[in-house]
């Protein structure tokens, strides 16, 4: 790994710390959208865990950087300098920056949650012991989300505009990642289903371990490890034919 | 100008925006199959929630679907036309807004009519198709009609009064895009169940109650009144935001620096 992408992380990390305004912006967001599920929840005589576990997949989402707009806006401008000359790979740099941005970003919404988490209603907190796990889901969680938005970014070169794209896969992920609702409690059959997409690994791995604590550790981490993997291989292998189209066309 | 050549402008604007729209025909095929997908596992996602919880304060599923359904037509219709508005804060930026303070036409209906984006033709029907899933298009025809139009109306307006932000922001296309989103975000879920500190806000800050509660509640309950008073925020907000975006005008920085003698 060569100097820029060792580095990358930390940068992009400085970076979105700088961007005051954007992360402000962001935490208003974040916390008006909890202010709103914490009225709608209450109405509905919902437990605390349901709304806490809305809390942490609102926050893994909100966090998460857009990577694939830069990708989209890299190839549309025909950057390839940057996609092929450069020393460092295109793909680590990418998913580095946006882990970067991202960590800033979730810790500070986390920071959010817990100041203003009691004024929309969060009482009591997860026990302490469930928060490493939680955390490690919740990199796993942002690496997978990089990996698909940086595929999603790639496919620009054929499809011209992966805008809808973009939005169709974080509409899945809100259905088969339970964003409202924990996908425990979907119909038996559509919930098999449901984990045979990687979406339960973005949302549900790290909200239902800060609610239900440490069980399934082995689905929960070895999942996520397995799509990681899967999503590495496709991000790779449609780096590769792009790569080869450029050279081909020009 | 008189209203006789508004209408033609506005019309051979039109025309002019849909030619150039369905050039892309594939790609537009695509888009749409993509956004009836997209809206349909949004609701899907919803479903779940009214299927563990019947009801938030008297809106089920149905007004979900309704009020879905209505938020997209209206805000989709308007992007179809007025694109512009979506441009509106990088035309600010970039001091591109010369060439409709010269021409003799009215300068919001030449930005907002400037642009057009075909593809939210999709969510058009999508939401069309929602509205009708929902029950209340066979119930109440009119009504629907006239919430319709109040709400394309109303996002033509909201569109303009987050774009007047730009002439503050420089460089704030992206925030104000995440602002929209944000608003959009907010503005279709279940709005019912709004109180304090949000209910004031969707009122008097980002008045998106006109386009949420208000329409639904009075098709929900048959009031005529509620559908009056939806008639009226909406006409009173369109004035606010035309009027907001000529007091901002005056903020406008030029992009061009005149000729160079």
């Amino acid at each position: 790994m060569g100097w820029s992408t060792r580095h990358m992380l930390f940068l992009a990390f400085n970076w979105e710390r700088r961007r005051h305004v954007q992360w402000i912006l962001r935490s208003l967001v974040y916390l008006l959208i909890l202010l709103l599920f914490s009225q709608i929840f209450s109405s509905v005589h919902a437990s605390e865990d349901r709304f806490v576990y809305l809390a942490v997949t609102q926050l893994v989402i909100l966090g998460c950087r857009k990577i694939t707009f830069s990708i989209e806006q890299d190839i549309q401008c025909r950057n390839w300098p940057t996609l092929m000359l450069l020393p460092s790979s295109y793909f680590l740099r990418k998913v580095e920056e946006g882990l970067g941005a991202s960590l800033w970003s979730c810790a500070v919404l986390a920071v959010a949650a817990c100041i203003f988490g009691p004024f929309c209603g969060i009482i009591s907190w997860p026990p302490a012991g469930r928060i490493p796990l939680a955390l490690l889901c919740g990199l796993l969680s942002l690496i997978i989300q990089l990996l698909m938005g940086f595929w999603i970014g790639l496919l620009t070169f054929w499809l011209r505009d992966v805008r809808n794209l973009y939005f169709l896969n974080l509409s899945a992920t809100f259905l088969f990642g339970g964003l409202i609702l924990p996908i425990d409690l979907y119909p038996a059959a559509f919930r098999h289903c449901c984990f045979l997409t990687p979406y339960p690994w973005i949302l549900w791995a790290p909200a239902s371990t800060i609610v239900n604590g440490t069980g399934q550790l082995l689905l929960k981490v070895g999942g996520a490890l397995a799509w990681i993997g899967i999503f590495c291989w496709i991000a790779h292998r449609t780096m590769a034919r792009l790569l080869q189209a450029i050279q081909l066309r020009g | 100008m008189g209203m006789a050549s508004q209408f033609r402008f506005l019309s051979t604007a039109i025309r002019l925006n849909l030619r150039a729209m369905v050039e892309y025909r594939y790609e537009l095929i695509g888009t749409c199959l993509t956004t009836f997908f997209k809206l349909g596992l949004f609701l899907a996602t919803w479903l779940m929630f009214f299927h563990e919880y019947q009801d938030v304060h008297g809106w089920t599923f149905r007004e979900m679907l309704l009020l879905s359904g209505l938020f997209n037509v209206s805000i989709s219709t308007v992007e179809i036309f007025c694109y512009g508005l979506r441009q509106l804060p990088i035309m600010v930026d970039n001091g591109q807004l010369e060439s409709f303070l010269l021409q003799p036409q009215n300068t919001i209906l030449l930005c907002a009519f400037s642009r057009g984006k075909m593809a939210n033709l999709a969510e058009v029907v999508s939401g069309t198709i929602f509205i009708g899933l929902s029950g209340y298009l066979w119930a109440m025809p009119l009504q629907i009609f006239a919430v319709i139009i109040l709400g394309v109306l109303f996002s033509f307006s909201l569109l303009l009064y987050l774009a007047c932000l730009a002439f503050f922001l420089h460089g704030g296309n992206e925030l104000i895009q995440e602002i929209i989103s944000a608003v959009r975000i907010v503005a279709s879920q279940p709005s019912s169940a709004l109180r304090g500190l949000l209910q004031f806000l969707s009122l008097f800050v980002v008045p998106i109650a006109f386009c949420s509660y208000f329409p639904i509640e009075a098709l929900r309950q048959h009031s005529m009144g509620l559908l009056a008073l939806t008639a009226v925020g909406t006409i009173v907000f369109f004035r606010f935001s035309c009027r907001t975006f000529y007091y901002c005008l005056r903020h406008y920085e030029s992009g061009s620096h005149g000729p160079n003698l």
